[in-house]
């Protein structure tokens, strides 16, 4: 792919995103002028785009969609949400287009076909005149060329001489001058056709102005463009001549119209063999034969649009077992000009915004590998830097309290904070809106809501928020999830909601906010909610949990079961969700990006589903423990508490551990035992029990360890080659003294 | 003068009929929209005046005299088209 191809697959994908966008806020907000300016500047700077790109297939279609948009914008048409629905099938195609781009470097084979049939649905809306003015406006002698076209026998009588044409409008007064038009057209030699018309309505006969010309004509001669001009050689200003070009029939024009002669003949015969009465089993051969050939025969007139039309009725005629539709499309080409076949789908350029008004978005694209980069030596300054911390302390400690170690230990402090500055400009390098993952949502609404034969709509906020790219791109598949679940099971059928005294069409809300080094993100719905009792029940049947437990829980924790592995409440799988994985795959992704997920819900009322996910993934809070002789990182967020305990509190239930954790009972664990670590014996009968309590495997457990050691900021890598399979970690990070720290997945642990 | 009302109110055009007849026709046709008008014997007809009968539309009576009218420029009657002049070149084309 060369670059001036990558560049325009770039841009236009954020094109394609925003004129997406915009169109589904359209369809909430029908006629909102700002947001149709929106939309037809993307598609005018993608069309633009895809010229320079020589895309003629994606160029063309989005030209007819910019008509359409322009025609919009004039309010000349209505915004109906079919007219939507075309626009937004020609932004998908458009997206597909670029995605084939991208991995073959260029349009797939039936791009032409595809942008001919997207075309001609976009087309269909297009009110007549606006196509026909624009037509007209292109050339002032297209009348000249299609009377011509359609009159076989003038073509005849002038051989290969030339067709002159003449635009004659008189000026109002030519009677005080002395003109008389008629007297004039009449000295010219070979006229072959004249129309006379009025120029603007005829006002009511008392109000008339018998001495004020009101006359347009227009003429055909096979006389020379001389002859006729000397004709009217003293008002050269009020007419206008042209040679229609015809010419030789070497010419390519003529070529084209016999061709174009031909293509009519041809056309007319499949008229006739639709029209003539047929058996029964002939019916759909010879339809989709009569179909076929007009097909190319209008191709081959260079017709795309006209095959388009017939194409988009052949679905309604195989249907409905009739070729009436054929024969209407059929019918109206056979009556229109032969150049407006194609003329429908000439290329005219409607005057597009002008580039200085579009918003300058003030971007530089960097690669992303290069801002890693710079944030991989920005996570080694840290390391680094961490070194030189304890140097700093080691010559504190060893000289005293002289002159150097205190220079030392305050350069020290300056390099802490000129790193500490370095790395957080780093990190924000790839700090990106949530809207990003947030802007594909409402499409999924729209299209999910009515697959299911549901109404809901997703109102967004705190989508300018920015996090990590890595946790922006991740949560979109979360999200997707949560927001299925949501339409497939959450919200009722519109019927079921009436009878709840709901409003039909249910309120999806989508909500992002920072909360110290985190982002929330809640996605709340209105429908009927989760029903705990439902949950336990299914929980018991899969034995998820067992009968004590199952009693134990609160309604409340019953419903975090809704994450576990292998839980679904759906009475049955359907195609959007509910095969039971999709909410445990929700939490596996989010903890293995170091953030957390939890449900609430009321009965009836709805459920909102709050994900918690690390600002950047780059920088992580950990906390150093010791188990099993080994120390180990634990991101702080996983942890909820630490609660040092009697060992005689800790329970023996059948072959596992629990303690009580203020009326709760919190089943627990070593760590060295579940990391097949040796116990080096710390946890003996005497001691107190060290246990950390945490939320992260869906619900709260206790993990027993040996000991606590610091708190970090620590640059976590992910596990990388072989060990990327490896679960229980989530990474890895360099300590001050150069050794390597595993940090922990608490979630995947205690699976 | 060559626009006349005989006796029976029909609007008679007669010979060459200049611009000035344009307002003379005019007049009779404000009186009696529908004439109707005789232009069978008028040999030429001005702009003016045809554009006197193409605003109005009377009831024709006869062929235009004027041949040039007959064959580019005919009036359709009142609920038709202005004029149509390639229909009149196709039929001409036909006779001969």
């Amino acid at each position: 792919m060369n670059a001036l191809l990558e560049q325009f697959v770039i841009e236009a994908r954020e094109l394609v995103n925003e004129a997406s966008d915009e169109l589904l806020a359209l369809e909430r907000l029908p006629g909102d002028q700002q947001r149709i300016d929106v939309v037809f500047r993307a598609f005018h700077t993608l069309k633009g785009g895809a010229a320079i790109a020589d895309l003629p297939d994606m160029t063309q279609l989005l030209h007819v969609g910019e008509d359409l948009l322009s025609a919009l914008r004039g309010r000349k048409l209505p915004c109906t949400s079919d007219i939507i629905n075309a626009l937004l099938a020609c932004v998908d195609q458009v997206g597909h287009w670029l995605a084939d781009i991208e991995t073959t470097g260029r349009l797939p084979d039936l791009a032409a076909e595809r942008a001919a049939v997207l075309a001609a649905d976009l087309r269909r809306f297009l009110p007549r005149s606006s196509v026909e003015t624009a037509v007209r406006a292109d050339s002032e002698f297209d009348w000249a060329a299609r009377i011509i076209a359609d009159d076989p026998a003038l073509s005849a009588k002038a051989g290969h001489g030339a067709i002159v044409a003449i635009a004659y409008d008189p000026q109002p007064n030519c009677f005080f001058d002395g003109d008389n038009p008629l007297g004039l057209l009449r000295k010219v030699p070979q006229l072959v056709f004249l129309d006379v018309r009025a120029r603007s309505p005829w006002p009511d006969l008392q109000k008339i102005n018998p001495f004020a010309c009101n006359l347009a004509f227009r003429a055909l001669t096979l006389a020379s463009r001389h002859d006729v001009g000397q004709v009217f050689r003293y008002i050269p200003d009020q007419v206008r001549i042209a040679e229609i070009a015809r010419g030789s029939d070497s010419s390519a024009a003529a070529r084209e119209r016999s061709s174009r002669d031909l293509a009519r003949k041809i056309l007319a015969a499949q008229r006739t063999l639709l029209a003539a009465p047929c058996p029964e089993k002939e019916f759909f051969g010879r339809l989709g034969a009569a179909i076929e050939v007009a097909k190319n025969v209008l191709r081959f007139a260079g017709a795309e649009g006209g095959a388009a039309r017939i194409e988009a009725v052949r679905a309604e005629a195989t249907s409905a077992r009739n070729a009436d539709v054929v024969l209407r499309v059929l019918d109206q080409l056979l009556s229109s000009a032969a150049s407006d076949w194609s003329k429908a789908d000439s290329v005219h350029d409607t005057e597009g915004a002008p580039a200085g008004e579009l918003p300058a978005t003030r971007t530089l694209r960097i690669e992303e590998a290069k801002v890693d980069r710079r944030l991989d030596v920005a996570g080694e300054l840290i390391v680094a830097k961490n070194t030189m911390n304890d140097l700093a302390a080691r010559i504190g400690a060893e000289l005293g309290e002289v002159e150097i170690a205190r220079a030392v230990r305050n350069q020290t402090a300056v390099i802490d904070r000129l790193v500490g500055q370095t790395h957080h400009s780093a990190v924000q390098l790839r700090m990106v809106p949530l809207a990003q993952a947030f802007r594909r949502l409402p499409r999924v609404v729209r299209d999910v809501s009515h697959e299911l034969g549901k109404q809901a709509a997703i109102t967004m906020k705190g989508e300018d928020i920015e996090a990590d790219k890595s946790v922006v791109d991740a949560i979109f598949e979360p999200l997707l999830h949560v927001l299925r679940n949501a339409l497939d099971h959450g919200i009722e059928p519109p019927e079921g909601r009436r009878a709840a005294g709901k409003p039909e069409q249910a309120e999806i809300t989508l909500g992002a906010f920072r909360h110290g080094e985190h982002i929330v993100i809640e996605l709340g719905d209105d429908g009927r909610g989760i029903d705990p009792a439902a949950v336990r029940r299914k929980a018991r049947e899969q034995s998820l949990i067992g009968e004590e437990e199952a009693r134990e829980l609160s309604d409340d924790q019953a419903i975090q079961l809704v994450f576990a592995e292998g839980l679904s409440t759906a009475a049955q799988v359907s195609q959007v969700s509910g095969r039971g994985v999709g909410l445990a795959a929700v939490r596996a992704t989010v903890e293995r990006l170091g953030g957390a997920v939890g449900v609430a819900s009321q009965s009836g009322r709805g459920t909102t589903v709050r994900l918690t996910l690390p600002l950047s993934m780059a920088f992580m809070r950990i906390m150093t423990i010791h188990a099993g002789g080994e120390v180990f990182g634990v991101p702080i967020e996983a942890i909820a508490e630490t609660v040092r305990l009697p060992r005689a509190h800790i329970l023996q239930i059948k072959n596992g551990e629990a303690f009580v954790l203020r009326d709760r009972i919190v089943p627990t664990c070593r760590l060295d035992r579940l990391l097949d670590l040796p116990n080096v014996g710390i946890c003996d009968r005497d001691n107190d029990a060290l246990i950390l309590v945490t939320d992260a495997g869906g619900q709260t457990a206790g993990l027993e360890i040996d000991s606590i050691g610091e708190r970090l900021d620590v640059v976590v890598k992910p596990m990388q080659g072989l060990l990327a399979e490896v679960q229980d970690y989530a990474g890895t990070t360099m300590l001050g003294n150069g050794r390597v720290l595993l940090v922990l997945n608490l979630g995947a642990v205690l699976q | 003068m060559t626009v006349k009302l005989n006796h029976e109110g029909v609007i008679i055009l007669a010979g060459e009929c200049p611009v000035e007849d344009a307002e003379t026709l005019l007049e009779h046709l404000q009186a009696r929209r529908d004439g109707p008008v005789d232009w069978s014997g008028c040999t030429a007809l001005h702009t003016a005046v045809l554009q006197i009968l193409m605003a109005a539309r009377p009831k024709l009576l006869g062929e235009c005299g004027d041949g040039f009218v007959r064959t580019w420029a005919a009036i359709a009657p009142r609920d038709g088209v202005a004029a149509k002049g390639r229909k009149t070149a196709r039929d001409r084309k036909s006779e001969s």
